[in-house]
């Protein structure tokens, strides 16, 4: 249930799941994101990275060439993004991240699962709204409200 | 964070003098969303007395260096003034769909800002008061409401 769900909302994570040697991580495992890998239907063999490459936007066929580019991790996200699919780019797997970001990556996905559940029980909620509210929760109070303060105003006009 | 603050020397003299002299008083609106958790931005903070003419909260207000406007006079509402409070700090005199102050200060908590407890009109009185004001900017904050009382009942 959980698997077909995950595939089914978050079909980007599917090429970055597939570099996860599996069963490393049982963390991830327990999330559910094995069996995603598992169950999901093997892409066809159309002629390896080389082919792969070519099928991208020249745009971002550069920016795996290593182009010079500082935005160049958040453009590749944002290539698989755009086509619905993720082309796992050497700095996005996640053999390539450190224990603590993987931590992060877990935690954050339980997160969005939480988020999911919510708002699937209160109907006309957004999830991404629910998700922040879960991320807004974890900082003090007075930590919101700085927030907001600042997004509200400028805190230099005020003294500051 | 020891040295994290929200609030400036003036804000927290005054609400300090406020609390301590026992004026009764709430934070409400936006900012008292966003305190329990929703994901908004507010420009001001904004504060919710029982008595506009308690003597006390000018005593504060002087306290803390800044100037009481208690009543209606020429275009300004009440108003907490003088450049040592700031303009953050926003008086309100009512509050749409809601019931009297008394009534509604059984419907706050206690949240601490910058280590001051101060009371916090409950975020669903806050969506309750939004969708009665009805301007287009309190429509607007609905969402971001509805979604943080979504998370807290689950919680």
């Amino acid at each position: 249930m959980f698997a077909a769900d995950l595939a089914r909302f978050r079909p980007k994570y599917t090429g970055l799941l597939a570099t996860i040697p599996g069963g490393q991580d049982s963390a991830l495992a327990s999330l559910g994101w094995a069996s995603v890998l598992a169950s999901r239907p093997a892409r066809p063999d159309r002629g390896g990275a080389a082919a792969a490459l070519s099928r991208l936007a020249p745009w971002a066929q550069s920016t795996r060439r290593g182009t010079p580019d500082r935005n160049r991790s958040r453009r590749s996200v944002k290539s698989g993004r755009a086509c619905g699919q993720c082309y796992a780019t050497p700095e996005m797997t996640l053999d390539s991240l450190s224990p603590s970001e993987r931590g992060w990556l877990v935690d954050d996905e339980l997160r969005w699962q939480r988020a999911r559940r919510i708002a699937e029980r209160h109907g006309h909620v957004d999830v991404s709204g629910v998700y922040h509210v879960l991320r807004n929760l974890e900082k003090s109070p007075s930590e919101r409200l700085k927030a907001a303060l600042t997004h509200g105003r400028l805190f230099r006009f005020n003294g500051r | 964070m020891d040295d994290f603050s929200v609030l400036t020397a003036g804000e927290k003299r005054l609400l300090e003098a406020l609390r301590t002299s026992g004026v009764r008083f709430m934070i409400v609106g936006l900012s008292a969303a966003v305190l329990q958790g929703a994901n908004a931005a507010t420009r001001d903070i904004d504060v919710w007395f029982e008595d506009l003419e308690d003597p006390r909260i000018a005593r504060a207000i002087r306290e803390a260096g800044g100037i009481w406007i208690s009543g209606f006079f020429g275009a300004r509402p009440p108003q907490i003034g003088g450049d040592a409070i700031g303009d953050r700090l926003d008086v309100v005199t009512h509050m749409h769909g809601l019931g009297a102050f008394s009534d509604e200060f059984a419907n706050t908590r206690e949240v601490r800002i910058d280590g001051i407890p101060l009371r916090v009109l409950d975020i669903r009185r806050v969506l309750a008061s939004k969708r009665a004001t009805g301007r287009p900017k309190d429509l607007a904050a609905v969402p971001a409401l509805e979604e943080a009382i979504a998370v807290i009942e689950e919680t």
